[in-house]
Parts: structure tokens; C-alpha cells; sequence
């Protein structure tokens, strides 16, 4: 277990209410850097709006989220869009581009944000798509033609292949099959490991969380309510932590 | 009543500010984009347009041809056809189909990338989908909508003279004389003006229905409808406007 504690990320009360409900009720929790941090909460408790914060895509009615000493809630548009370049995402659905084949979703963020040759776009992309076990054969084909558990692979390679500090992962398992959900764990786990970034991961499966975080932080309505380590959190004896691994157990 | 005037307010309201993003963040041009959108909208229109053109103008003849023969004035139907087409007719049905064809396509398109996260993958890359998705979008059916108007206009013409003169019994000489003699070259600019005007209307008008989508699915076809009958109902308003202005 790493115990790395240099914080990246900091957010303070952070609040939001979306029609009429407040989905964020003043989030504090803390990022470090080099670690997998997980976010732990049931469906609606506010999971992916927080990580949608993190990135800028949403803006809080309260609080402030620090990366770095910089508050991303009071960027200009410019400053924002740089520090965007320091963040990967992988979506739910990997949110793919539809018109785009495999290797060209993930040269995209290449041909948009580098000058780079199309030969070291190639390497660099072939890389990538190896690193997240994805073979030739499949680097022509269209979004619509793979398997959700491909689709991630992609999805994953393009998140990395700026090379970003920060990577969000939002609900990676999320509608795989066991198995493919166990790859998945496995792959972001290893490249975590290899690569040395800050992955922050929200998830709703004490399984994945045990399995991929260093930290967790269970968020239930709106409110972190425990944070630490894997072994603190599950130690914490917090009821739905002691719900969770009850569901475990009867599994 | 009061509540839907005030969302069609929210919506012009949401749609002029999208324009005004167009202007402010709409750079880098992105010169490929733009030509594989005309290409697209371009292309993929003209059949249809070149087809409902011939036929319009056909029509026009046969049914303007029995008007004026009562007034003895059956000479003068090509230059009514030629100013009704160059004027009205051509800009407004170009934008007609361009709103079916290309404006409801687009809507589906950008409403779909909406529901399934791929504009906030865009944004989250640091890409800006105003530059990216939008810009060149409008911008082709501005550029594309007075060229499709002009091969409307043409074809809208030559359908009638052949109605007119191979059908109807109109003399050729008296058909393409009259258009010569009363159709202005003002006539023919303001149209292309108008439908200049229409092309941007289109395009902005879908693409803030496909952006603004909510709720799935069901919020994609909602708003795919919406944006023809909302362009359908703008391009008449303007066209009302712009000819009150122009002629």
C-alpha cells in the first residue's frame, strides 16, 4: 500500500443543487497525488456530478475545488481549458465518437492538442491501444462494432493518451459482465501501478473499490461522510459500509 | 398560453446566445470540417432540391398559364415565374428541404452526441464543441443554402419553359424575353441575401436543439422535431421581414 499524502486535488463545501435538489450538500474531500481514490456511493448519491466538477464540465453554487493551489471554480474559460489538458476521463458509456474508428478516437486528442508527426501520432497511438489490450485487428472498427468492455479499453487508451497527470474514471464496471468488469479492475489497477498517475475512480461496488483504491471516500447524500484507506474505510464500521459488505457476504 | 410564450422567448433567448458563442469562441475555422459539412449538407440536398424545383416550377406555369390567358397576357408567364422563383419561391423552398434534409440530420446528430456523453468527452479533452461541432455546421449551410438557391432558381425556370413552351404552347422567344427584359439583377441578389439568412437560421437553430438536448432518446426525436418546425416557422417569419425590407 502507498502512502503518498502530497494533495493535487482539494475541494472544500462544495454544493449543487440541479432542479430543485441539492445534490452536493458541501463536499470536503482531499486527492493525492499518485494514488487511486475512490469514490464510493449509491446510485443518486451525487457521484458523477462531483467528478464532473473536478473537471470543470459543472460549476458548483458553492465551495471551491483547488488543484494545485488554483481554483478551478474561479478559472477564465483559457485557464480552464489548459488545465482540462492535465485531466483524462473515461465515461460511463466511454462516450466514444460515433464517426471516429478506434484508432482514430484515440489519435484525436493528439491531432487537436499536438504538432506532432503522423508516424509519432501512429506509434504513440499503437501504444496505447496495446497497453490496454487492444490488437490490430480491432483498430479499424467503428464504436458501434465492439463490446462494452472494448469500448472501455478505448475509451481508457484515449484517456491516457495525452499523458495527463489526473485520470476521472466514472463508473468504469458499471453494466460488465463479472468478468470483463474483473478486467477492467485489473487493467486500470495495472496501469495506475505502471504509470504512477492520480486516478480517482466513482463507483457504486465496494468490490471495484477494494480492488483498484488506495483510498476510498463514501460519498451518501451529497456529504463525504467517511474517508482513509481502503482498510480504514472498511474498519470505520460506518452502516453502509457494514451494508455493503453484508451484500458481500450473502453474495 | 403565457408559459409557452415564455419558453419560446427562453428558446430565442438560448438560441441568440448560442450565436453570439459561435462569434466569441467559434475560432480556430476549421477549414476541413467546414468543406466535409458543405459537402454533406451540400451534396446530399441537391437532389432533392433540383427535383422539387422542376416540379414547383412546372406547376407554377400550368397554373399561372390559365390566369393570365384569361388577360390575354400569356407571354408574360416565364418573368412571373422567373421573379416568383428568384425571389420567393426558390430561397424558401431551398430552405425547406435544407431544414428537412441537412437542419433535422444535424439535430439528431449533435442531440444524440448530447445524451451519450461525447460533447463533455469533447470538453473534457479541452476541445471546444462550439469550434468544433457548431461553427462549421452554420457556417456550410450559409455558404451552401444561396448555391442551392441559385441551381433552384435555374431548375425552377427551366421546368417551366418546358411546361410552358413544350406543353402549354408559349412562344420561346417571348418566354425567355420578358424574364430578360423584367427581371432585375436586384431581384436575384436579395433572394440569394434571403437565403443566406435562412441557411444561418437553419444551422443554428438545429444545432441549438441537438445541443440543448435533454432526457435521452425521447429528448433527441423531441428535439429533432422541434428544430424543423421551429426553422420552418423561422425562416417564414424572416422571409416576411427581410422581403418587407428588401423589395
Amino acid at each position: 500500500m502507498k502512502i503518498m499524502m502530497e494533495k493535487i486535488i482539494e475541494i472544500k463545501e462544495l454544493q449543487k443543487t440541479l432542479g430543485g435538489k441539492e445534490v452536493l450538500r458541501g463536499v470536503n474531500l482531499r486527492i493525492y497525488r499518485g494514488c487511486t481514490t475512490v469514490i464510493l456511493g449509491r446510485s443518486g448519491a451525487g457521484k458523477s456530478v462531483l467528478l464532473k466538477h473536478l473537471i470543470g464540465l459543472m460549476f458548483p453554487d458553492k465551495g471551491s475545488i483547488i488543484i494545485d493551489g488554483k481554483d478551478i471554480t474561479k478559472m477564465s474559460r483559457k485557464e480552464l481549458l489548459e488545465m482540462r489538458k492535465r485531466f483524462g476521463m473515461l465515461f460511463q458509456e466511454s462516450a466514444l465518437f460515433d464517426s471516429l474508428s478506434v484508432f482514430e478516437n484515440v489519435a484525436f486528442p493528439l491531432w487537436e492538442h499536438t504538432k506532432l508527426p503522423e508516424e509519432e501520432i501512429e506509434k504513440i497511438v499503437k501504444h496505447k491501444l496495446y497497453q490496454v489490450g487492444l490488437d490490430e485487428s480491432d483498430w479499424d472498427k467503428y464504436p458501434s462494432e465492439l463490446s462494452g468492455g472494448m469500448k472501455r479499453r478505448v475509451a481508457l487508451a484515449r484517456a491516457l493518451v495525452l499523458e495527463p497527470e489526473i485520470v476521472l474514471c466514472d463508473e468504469p464496471t458499471s453494466g460488465l459482465d463479472p468478468i470483463t468488469a474483473f478486467t477492467i479492475e485489473e487493467l486500470i489497477s495495472g496501469l495506475q501501478r505502471n504509470l504512477s498517475k492520480t486516478f480517482v475512480v466513482i463507483t457504486h461496488d465496494l468490490k471495484t473499490a477494494i480492488a483498484i483504491g488506495d483510498r476510498i471516500a463514501l460519498l451518501e447524500e451529497g456529504k463525504i461522510e467517511t474517508e482513509g484507506t481502503v482498510e480504514e474505510v472498511l474498519k470505520s464500521g460506518h452502516s453502509l459500509i457494514k451494508a455493503y459488505l453484508k451484500r458481500e457476504v450473502l453474495r | 398560453m403565457f408559459r409557452w410564450f415564455i419558453s419560446q422567448v427562453e428558446e430565442l433567448g438560448g438560441i441568440g446566445l448560442l450565436g453570439y458563442k459561435c462569434l466569441r469562441y467559434g475560432a480556430p475555422l476549421r477549414g476541413g470540417l467546414l468543406f466535409k459539412q458543405i459537402e454533406r449538407t451540400g451534396i446530399d440536398s441537391l437532389l432533392v432540391i433540383v427535383l422539387s424545383s422542376a416540379f414547383i416550377g412546372m406547376v407554377f406555369v400550368i397554373q399561372t398559364f390559365y390566369a393570365l390567358r384569361k388577360f390575354g397576357a400569356e407571354s408574360m408567364v416565364g418573368v412571373s415565374l422567373a421573379l416568383a422563383m428568384v425571389r420567393e419561391l426558390g430561397p424558401v423552398f431551398t430552405g425547406v428541404m435544407l431544414t428537412a434534409r441537412a437542419g433535422a440530420a444535424m439535430a439528431a446528430e449533435i442531440g444524440s452526441m448530447r445524451v451519450t456523453e461525447q460533447i463533455d468527452a469533447m470538453e473534457a479533452m479541452a476541445i471546444n464543441p462550439i469550434s468544433y461541432l457548431i461553427v462549421p455546421r452554420i457556417l456550410a449551410l450559409t455558404l451552401v443554402s444561396p448555391i442551392l438557391t441559385s441551381i433552384s432558381d435555374f431548375i425552377g425556370v427551366a421546368g417551366g419553359y418546358a411546361i410552358g413552351v413544350w406543353v402549354l404552347g408559349v412562344n420561346s422567344g417571348a418566354f425567355i424575353g420578358n424574364i430578360e427584359k423584367y427581371v432585375d439583377f436586384s431581384d436575384i441578389y436579395y433572394g440569394l441575401i434571403k437565403s443566406c439568412v435562412f441557411g444561418a437560421l437553419i444551422g443554428l437553430i438545429c444545432c441549438y436543439k441537438g445541443y440543448s438536448v435533454k432526457g435521452g432518446a425521447e429528448g433527441v426525436g423531441r428535439a429533432t422535431t422541434e428544430s424543423v418546425v421551429f426553422s420552418l416557422v423561422m425562416i417564414l417569419i424572416s422571409d416576411y421581414i427581410l422581403t418587407a425590407l428588401m423589395f
